[in-house]
C-alpha cells in the first residue's frame, strides 16, 4: 500500500529549568502547584517531572510552522510569566552550571517514586532538559520506515541544538553534557534498523510481556514513534534557548519527513546505516557542536559540520520552500556563522573570567528573547 | 567453509587498584596485559612517587597463552603475588575491584602523556571512567568463526555479568546498582553489546570505515563487551569488573571458557544459540548492572523473566560436557560458593552496612580479600 501524504503537523515540548535568581541555583518549584497529586491549574497542563525544578510544558497540535513559532513563545511567555509571580525565572538550557542532582528535590509522586526505586542513582542524576519534535506522519509503517532513514541526519540537527556544556560547575569540553547524561539510562540513543512497524512492535511486546517496560512510552530512543500520538519523535535535542532556534530545528525536522515521503514515491531512498555508525557522529556532534567534523558515510569522508548542515538543507530546500517555512530556517545560518547556545555559553563564560552566575543570567535573558 | 576447532586458549587481564595503606585513597593502579611473548604489567596513571620509584616502564610476569585453567591458575596467582610484593616493597596496597567505594575522580592523579589523546578527544567522559575490569581472552584462530560465537555469546554477557560485579559505590556514594562500571564505560562511545555481525568482513568493513573517517586510530578503540581481539587470535570478553577473589576470577573465566566451547560445539551440530537484537540483550544487562544475583533476567526463547539464580544453574547444566571436555570442574565449582554468598558487590554492600556504612571499612575488606592468595 502506498502511504499517504503524512500530516505534517508540529507539536514541541519543552523542558524549561526554575531558577531562583538569588542563588542563580536550580529552585523546587512545581509542588507549588500541586494538591492532592493534582495540578491546580486551569490555563494549561504542566507535567510535573521527577525533579521538582523541572518543568515540562507542550504546545497544541501545529497545522504548520508559523503557528508553531507562534504557540512556543505564548508557552515560554506563560511559564517565564507563572514563575515570575513566585519571584522565579526560568532557564532554557540542557544542563544548569552548577546546580548539583544530589541536592535536587524529587516530586513526590508514586510514579517518580518508583521510577526513582527502579533507576537509583541513575534517576536522580538525570537533572537534563531536552527538546521533543512531534512530525505527525499518520502511517505506522510509513513512520518507523521514516525512522530508520532520519536516524542518519540526528546528529546533524542534534549539533545545531547543544546547550550543556557545564556540569556540577565544571567546563566538561563537550557542548552537550546532557546527551552523555542521557546515555546511562536504558533503551536511549540511536536506535536500531526496524524493518517494519511489527518488527518494531513485536520488540515492544516482547519487552512488555517480559515486564521491562509496562508500555512503550518507557522506550527513551533518540527518535521513536509516538506510543499515543500519530507522529515520528525527535528526543535527541538539547532544549535551545532561543525560541527562534528551536524553531528552525522543528522547521528542519518537519521539511525532512515531507523530502523523506516524497522520495519514496519515486522509489528512491537514503541509505540505512548501522547504529555503530551514526553513533560515531552523534558523539562527534556532542563533544564538538557545529566546530568539528562529521563523517559522510556516503563518501566515507571526514568533513565540516557547518558544510555538511548547508547540505542538508539544501537537500530539502524544494520541502523548505513547499512548507513556507524558509524564514523560519533563517536562524540556523546564524548558528552557523556564530555557535550554538553552547558556545556562547562558553563565550559568557570565557569573558566573565569563569563565573558560571553570569552564564546563568545570560541564560535568563535569551530564554526570555522575542517571548516577550 | 571449513573452519579449524578453536584452541580455547585462555588468557586473563586484571586492572589493579593500588591504595593509600593511611586515607585509602586511590593512588594510581595498574593494568596487566598480553604481550606477543609476555604478560606485562604496567602501571598507570601513576602518582609521581611510584613513577619514580618502579622505574621499567613494564614488568614482565610470564606466559600470556594458558592452555587450561589450571594453567591461567598458575598464572594469575604469579602475577597477583608478583603485585603484592611490590606493594610491600613500596608501601601501599592492592585492591581489586571495579571500582574505589569513595576516591573522586576529580582529584585523580593526572593522566600520563599516552593518555592525553585520549583525554582530549573524550575529554570529562575518559575522565570519569577510572573503573577497573577483567578481560578474559579465549583462543578462537578461526576469524569467521569468533564472528559467529560473538554474536551468539552476547546473550550470556549479562548472566556472566551477575556473578562478576564489584562496583556498587562510586565517589562515596551508594549507587543501588551493583556493577556502577558498567554505567560509567556507557559514556564512551564504541561500549556495551556489540550489533550482530553477519561476517567478519563486515566488522572489518565497519572498521575500516571508522579508521579512515579519523573516528579511531586503530581496533583497539572499539571496546565493546565481547570483540575479535586485534593482535590476539582470541575472543575477548570485557563485562566483568575485576573481582577482589581470585577465585572468584578463575570459576567466571573457567565459565566464559565453556561457553565458548558450547556454542562452536553446537556449530559442529550444526545448531546455532538464537540470535537477539541488541536492545533485548540491553535489558538483561540492564537489569544485571542494577540488581546482580538479587535480580530476575528474561529468558527470551520462553518471554518469561527467571531468578537468575536457576538461570545460572540451568547455563552450568548446558555447558556440563564442555567442563568435562575442558577438565575445568574445580574452577567451575566455585560459581556454587558465588551463588550461595553472593558476588562481590553483595559483600561489599553488606560490610558496609554492618560497620555502619565506613567507606574505608569496605576498601580494608577489598584489600583483605585480594590479598588473600594461597
Amino acid at each position: 500500500m502506498i502511504p499517504p501524504r503524512p500530516s505534517l503537523t508540529i507539536g514541541i515540548e519543552e523542558e524549561y529549568q526554575v531558577i531562583d535568581p538569588e542563588t542563580r541555583e536550580l529552585r523546587s518549584f512545581i509542588t507549588q502547584f500541586i494538591e492532592d497529586g493534582r495540578i491546580i491549574m486551569v490555563e494549561r497542563e504542566i507535567k510535573p517531572e521527577l525533579h521538582q525544578s523541572m518543568v515540562e510544558l507542550g504546545t497544541p497540535v501545529c497545522e504548520n510552522i508559523a503557528q508553531a513559532m507562534e504557540e512556543l513563545v505564548r508557552q515560554r511567555r506563560f511559564i517565564c510569566r507563572l514563575a515570575q509571580e513566585k519571584g522565579l525565572e526560568i532557564v532554557a538550557a540542557a544542563s544548569h552550571p552548577f546546580s548539583k542532582w544530589w541536592e535536587q528535590q524529587v516530586t513526590p509522586f508514586p510514579r517518580y517514586l518508583g521510577v526513582l526505586e527502579e533507576m537509583q542513582l541513575l534517576a536522580q542524576r538525570l537533572l537534563i532538559f531536552g527538546m521533543h519534535v512531534h512530525i505527525g506522519i499518520g502511517d505506522a509503517q510509513l513512520t518507523t520506515d521514516t525512522m530508520n532513514v532520519l536516524r542518519y541526519m540526528l546528529p546533524h540537527l542534534f549539533a545545531l541544538s547543544t546547550s550543556s556544556p557545564f556540569w556540577e560547575g565544571r567546563k566538561t569540553g563537550l557542548k552537550s553534557y546532557r546527551a552523555v547524561v542521557f546515555e546511562d539510562f536504558p533503551r536511549s540513543g540511536i536506535p536500531d534498523v526496524y524493518p517494519n512497524y511489527s518488527d518494531y512492535e513485536q520488540l515492544v511486546r516482547t519487552l512488555v510481556n517480559t515486564e521491562c517496560i509496562p508500555d512503550s512510552s518507557k522506550i527513551w530512543w533518540d527518535v521513536r514513534p509516538h506510543h499515543a500520538y500519530p507522529t515520528l519523535e525527535f528526543r535527541i535535542f538539547d532544549i535551545c534557548t532561543r525560541v527562534e532556534e528551536a524553531i528552525a530545528i522543528a522547521a528542519l525536522c518537519q521539511a525532512l519527513v515531507l523530502w523523506h515521503w516524497k522520495l519514496r514515491r519515486r522509489n528512491i531512498s537514503f541509505r540505512v546505516y548501522r547504529r555503530d555508525l551514526i553513533n560515531e557522529n552523534k558523539w562527534r556532534a556532542a563533544r564538538y557542536g557545529l566546530d568539528g567534523k562529521l563523517i559522510d558515510f556516503g563518501k566515507r569522508m571526514e568533513l565540516p559540520a557547518r558544510a555538511l548542515i548547508r547540505e542538508l538543507i539544501e537537500l530539502v530546500a524544494e520541502e523548505i520552500e513547499e512548507l513556507g517555512s524558509r524564514p523560519y530556517i533563517e536562524p540556523i545560518f546564524d548558528m552557523l556563522s556564530n555557535g550554538t547556545s553552547a558556545d556562547r555559553q562558553l563565550r559568557v563564560y570565557d569573558a566573565n573570567e569563569g563565573d558560571l552566575k553570569a552564564v546563568v543570567d545570560h541564560l535568563i535573558q535569551e530564554t526570555k528573547e522575542h517571548c516577550g | 567453509m571449513t573452519y579449524h576447532l578453536p584452541s580455547f586458549n585462555i588468557g586473563i587481564e586484571e586492572e589493579y587498584q593500588l591504595i593509600d595503606p593511611e586515607s585509602r585513597e586511590l593512588l594510581g593502579y595498574m593494568t596487566q596485559s598480553m604481550s606477543r611473548e609476555q604478560m606485562l604489567l604496567r602501571e598507570r596513571h601513576p602518582a609521581l612517587d611510584f613513577a619514580q620509584r618502579i622505574s621499567p616502564d613494564a614488568i614482565e610476569v610470564g606466559t600470556p597463552i594458558c592452555a587450561n585453567i589450571q594453567e591461567a591458575e598458575r598464572e594469575l596467582l604469579r602475577i597477583r603475588r608478583t603485585i603484592l610484593e611490590l606493594s610491600q616493597q613500596y608501601g601501599f596496597k592492592v585492591a581489586a575491584a571495579g571500582t574505589h567505594p569513595f576516591s573522586h575522580w576529580a582529584t585523580g592523579p593526572d593522566a600520563p602523556p599516552r593518555y592525553r589523546a585520549l583525554l582530549e578527544d573524550t575529554q570529562i567522559v575518559a575522565r570519569r571512567l577510572l573503573v577497573f575490569g577483567m578481560h578474559v581472552h579465549i583462543g578462537v584462530e578461526d576469524k569467521e568463526l569468533a564472528m559467529d560465537v560473538m554474536n551468539t555469546m552476547r546473550y550470556l554477557l549479562p548472566h556472566i555479568l551477575c556473578l562478576a560485579n564489584s562496583s556498587p559505590f562510586w565517589v562515596g556514594l551508594n549507587t543501588g546498582l551493583k556493577s556502577y562500571r558498567s554505567v560509567l564505560l556507557n559514556a564512551l562511545p564504541r561500549t556495551g553489546i556489540p550489533n550482530e555481525f553477519h561476517s567478519y568482513a563486515e566488522y572489518q568493513n565497519y572498521v575500516e570505515t571508522l579508521i579512515q573517517t579519523n573516528s579511531i586510530p586503530g581496533p583497539g578503540y572499539i571496546w565493546w563487551d565481547i570483540r575479535p581481539h586485534h593482535r590476539f587470535p582470541t575472543l575477548e570478553i570485557r563485562i566483568c569488573d575485576v573481582l577482589p577473589d581470585y577465585r572468584d576470577a578463575l570459576a567466571v573465566t573457567a565459565l566464559i571458557q565453556a561457553v565458548v566451547a558450547w556454542m562452536v560445539d553446537l556449530r559442529q551440530k550444526n545448531m546455532t544459540f538464537r540470535r537477539y537484537e541488541r536492545t533485548l540483550i540491553n535489558e538483561n544487562k540492564w537489569r544485571a548492572v542494577r540488581y546482580g544475583l538479587e535480580g530476575r533476567l528474561i529468558d527470551f526463547g520462553k518471554e518469561e523473566s527467571v531468578p537468575i539464580r536457576e538461570l545460572i544453574h540451568e547455563l552450568l547444566a548446558f555447558v556440563e560436557p564442555m567442563v568435562e571436555r575442558l577438565g575445568s570442574r574445580d574452577a567451575i565449582e566455585h560459581i556454587f560458593t558465588i551463588l550461595d554468598r553472593g558476588a562481590s558487590a553483595d559483600q561489599q554492600l553488606r560490610v558496609w552496612r554492618e560497620s555502619g556504612e565506613d567507606m574505608k571499612a569496605v576498601v580494608d575488606y577489598l584489600i583483605q580479600e585480594t590479598e588473600k592468595l594461597p
